[in-house]
C-alpha cells in the first residue's frame, strides 16, 4: 500500500455517509528494528497547512481557536477505525459531535440559520 | 425522461459555461475587428472544449470523483493550493464581469445604470441558489438560454458570404493589427475554454449519480451541447463582421453590441440582445459561483450538494454567498463590465494549463478510469491542448499589455 | 525550480520590453477609435431613424460615443505631445 497514492489527500467518509474531509496527515508510528506503522490519520486545515508552511499553520491554529467553535477542527483517527479504502476511505465513527464537524455546525447555526429561507 | 434532462446538463453548460459575457464580448470584438477572419479560433476552442467536457464527464462517471477530488488526490495538497488561489482570483473577476452583463442587459432596457442592478442581480442568483437545487439551474438556463438563438437568426438575415466566412475557418494570420489580432484570439480561447466549466460539468455528473452507462450520453452532450453554443458564438461574430466591420465600428461598449441585432431584426433585436445576454451571463453567474463553491468544498473534503437545503452544507453554501457578493462590489463600484470582461478572459488563458495537464495523468490512470483510458486520440488531443494552453499562458499578459 | 522562475523572468522581461508602443501607433489607435465613434454614431442615427430604438436605449449610447470620443482625444493628444 502507498502512502500517498492510497491514504493521503483521500476523501474519508463516516459510517452513514457523510463526508468528512480529506486525509491531511497521516500519523506514523515508529518502532524499533520494524517499519513504520500507520497509526492514525489526521483531518484538519492545521495539518494541511502544515505541510505547506509551519509557521502559516501555527497563525491558522490559533486563530481558529480564538474564533467560533474555538477549536483549530483537528480530528485525528485511529487507523484500527478505518473499515475499507477504495474510493473513499470509510471509518467506524458518525461525523456529528466530531471536531472535523466543529466549523460547519457553528456557521450554520451561527450565520446560515440566521439567513431567511435556509430552513424551508 | 431521465435522458433528456441530462441532454439539458449538456446544452445547459454550453449556454451557462460556453455562450456568455467572454464569449460574446470577445466574439462580437472579434468580428468588428477582422470580420471573418478568426472564425478558426471558435473552431479551435469549440474542439477543445468537446474534448475536456467529455473527458470530465468520463472521468467523474466511472471514478465518482469530480475533477477537483481527483487532482487533489493524485497531485496532492500542494498542488490543490497552489492551483486553487490563482483559480479563485480568476474566477472571481469572470463572475464580477458575469454580474456586469446581467446588470448592462438591464440597463439596457430600462436607462438605469448597471451600478444599480449589481446587488439585485446578485440578490436573485444567490436566491436561485439557495432556494434551487441542481436541476432547476441546468434546465431553467437552458430553456430560457434558447433565446441566444436571436444571433443565430440576426447572422443568418444579413446574409453572409459563404465563401468569406469559410475562408476564415482555416487559420489565417492578420492582415496588420498584429497584437491585437492575437490578443483577441487569445481571449477567445479563454473565454471558450474556462476552468470552471469543467469543475461545474464534472460536479453536475456526480450529483447526478453518473456511472459507466453515462459514458455514450455524456459523450453526445459533449459533442452536441458544446457545439451548439459554437454555433451561437459563431452568430455573435457573424453579425458583428457583418453590421460593424464595414462601417469600421470597433467593439467597446456593450451598448454598441446591441446595433448589431438591431439592424437586421428592428427594435425586438434591442430587446432579444438584452435578453440573451442576461440569461446567458444570469447562467454563467450561477455556474462559476458554483463552481467555485464546488472547488472549495471538494479540495478540502467538505460536505457538498446543492440538491438539499444549504444548511446541510453551510461552508459550501457560504462559499458561493460570499463569491457572489463581493463580486457585485466591483460592478456597483462602476467597474467597466466590457474591460472587465476581456480582462479577465485573458487571465482565464493564464490558469488554463494548470487544469488541462492533470487530465494527461487522469485520463490515462487505471485507479481513475479503469478501462475507460484515453485512446490515442484522446491523448493526443489533450496533449495538444495542454501545449497550446501553455503558449496562451505565456503570451497572454505581454499581449495584454502590449495594447490589445 | 529556481532556474525554471529565471528563465520565464527572463522571457517574460523580453516580451514586455516589446510592450511599449510608439507614439505613432498610439496615435493611430485613437484615430482609429475616433472613427469608429463616428461610424457608430452615424449608425445609431440610421436605426434611429426608421424608428427602430427607444429614446432612452438612444440616450446611452450617444453617452458612450461621448465617453468614447472624448477618450480617443485625450489619447491622441497624449500620443501626439513630445
Amino acid at each position: 500500500m502507498n502512502l500517498t497514492r492510497d491514504i493521503l489527500d483521500q476523501q474519508v467518509v463516516d459510517r452513514t455517509g457523510q463526508r468528512l474531509g480529506k486525509v491531511d496527515g497521516v500519523i506514523l508510528e515508529l518502532r524499533d528494528g520494524e517499519p513504520p506503522r500507520v497509526a492514525a490519520i489526521e483531518i484538519g486545515p492545521v495539518t494541511l497547512t502544515r505541510r505547506i508552511h509551519p509557521r502559516l499553520a501555527e497563525w491558522l491554529g490559533g486563530w481558529l481557536r480564538r474564533h467560533g467553535p474555538r477549536t483549530d477542527g483537528t480530528l485525528r483517527i485511529p487507523w484500527s477505525k478505518v473499515r475499507a479504502i477504495g474510493v473513499d476511505l470509510r471509518v467506524d465513527l458518525v461525523a456529528d459531535g466530531t471536531p472535523a464537524r466543529a466549523w460547519e455546525d457553528w456557521l450554520r447555526e451561527h450565520v446560515i440559520r440566521r439567513i431567511p429561507g435556509s430552513r424551508q | 425522461m431521465r435522458r433528456y434532462l441530462e441532454v439539458a446538463l449538456g446544452i445547459f453548460t454550453s449556454i451557462g459555461g460556453f455562450l456568455e459575457v467572454g464569449a460574446i464580448a470577445t466574439a462580437a470584438q472579434a468580428g468588428a475587428g477582422f470580420g471573418f477572419r478568426l472564425g478558426w479560433v471558435l473552431v479551435l476552442g469549440t474542439v477543445c472544449v468537446i474534448f475536456l467536457v467529455e473527458m470530465s464527464g468520463r472521468l467523474s462517471a466511472v471514478s465518482k470523483h469530480t475533477l477537483q477530488d481527483a487532482m487533489r488526490e493524485r497531485f496532492g495538497a500542494g498542488f490543490f493550493l497552489v492551483t486553487t488561489i490563482p483559480g479563485l482570483i480568476v474566477d472571481w473577476l469572470v463572475l464580477a464581469a458575469e454580474i456586469g452583463g446581467v446588470a448592462l442587459a438591464l440597463q439596457l432596457v430600462t436607462g438605469i445604470g448597471y451600478q444599480w442592478w449589481a446587488f439585485p442581480v446578485a440578490i436573485g442568483s444567490w436566491l436561485f441558489l439557495w432556494k434551487g437545487n441542481l436541476r432547476l439551474v441546468e434546465d431553467g438556463v437552458a430553456l430560457l438560454g434558447l433565446v441566444a438563438l436571436a444571433f443565430v437568426v440576426a447572422a443568418v438575415r444579413l446574409h453572409p458570404p459563404v465563401h468569406a466566412v469559410v475562408a476564415g475557418l482555416l487559420p489565417s494570420l492578420p492582415p496588420a493589427e498584429g497584437t491585437t489580432y492575437w490578443f483577441l484570439a487569445v481571449s477567445i480561447l479563454g473565454a471558450l475554454i474556462s476552468p470552471y466549466l469543467f469543475f461545474f460539468y464534472s460536479s453536475g455528473a456526480i450529483e447526478g449519480q453518473w456511472d459507466e452507462n453515462h459514458i455514450g450520453s455524456n459523450r453526445f452532450t459533449a459533442i452536441v451541447g458544446m457545439s451548439f453554443g459554437a454555433v451561437l458564438a459563431f452568430g455573435v461574430m457573424l453579425a458583428a463582421a457583418l453590421v460593424f466591420h464595414p462601417r469600421g465600428i470597433q467593439v467597446e461598449r456593450y451598448e454598441q453590441v446591441a446595433l448589431m441585432l438591431v439592424e437586421p431584426l428592428g427594435r425586438p433585436g434591442l430587446y432579444l440582445f438584452a435578453a440573451a445576454l442576461a440569461v446567458t451571463c444570469f447562467g454563467a453567474t450561477l455556474e462559476v459561483a458554483l463552481g467555485r463553491a464546488y472547488v472549495f468544498a471538494q479540495g478540502f473534503g467538505w460536505n457538498y450538494t446543492l440538491n438539499s437545503l444549504p444548511k446541510n452544507s453551510a461552508r459550501f453554501s457560504l462559499v458561493y454567498t460570499a463569491m457572489i457578493g463581493s463580486a457585485a462590489v466591483l460592478i456597483a463600484l462602476g467597474v467597466d463590465p466590457l474591460a472587465l470582461t476581456v480582462f479577465s478572459m485573458a487571465l482565464t488563458a493564464v490558469t488554463l494549463p494548470l487544469v488541462t495537464i492533470p487530465f494527461i495523468v487522469l485520463m490515462n490512470d487505471p485507479a481513475y478510469v479503469g478501462e475507460y483510458r484515453n485512446g490515442w486520440i484522446g491523448n493526443a488531443a489533450v496533449v495538444g491542448i495542454s501545449l497550446l494552453a501553455s503558449l496562451i499562458a505565456l503570451v497572454a499578459i505581454p499581449l495584454q499589455l502590449m495594447g490589445g | 525550480m529556481r532556474a525554471i522562475t529565471l528563465a520565464f523572468a527572463l522571457v517574460g522581461a523580453v516580451l514586455l520590453a516589446g510592450c511599449t508602443r510608439s507614439p505613432e501607433a498610439r496615435a493611430e489607435d485613437a484615430r482609429m477609435k475616433l472613427a469608429s465613434w463616428q461610424a457608430t454614431r452615424r449608425l445609431l442615427d440610421e436605426q434611429r431613424a426608421r424608428g427602430d430604438l427607444p429614446e432612452q436605449y438612444v440616450r446611452q449610447v450617444m453617452r458612450a460615443v461621448e465617453e468614447g470620443r472624448a477618450q480617443a482625444l485625450a489619447n491622441l493628444r497624449a500620443a501626439s505631445a513630445p
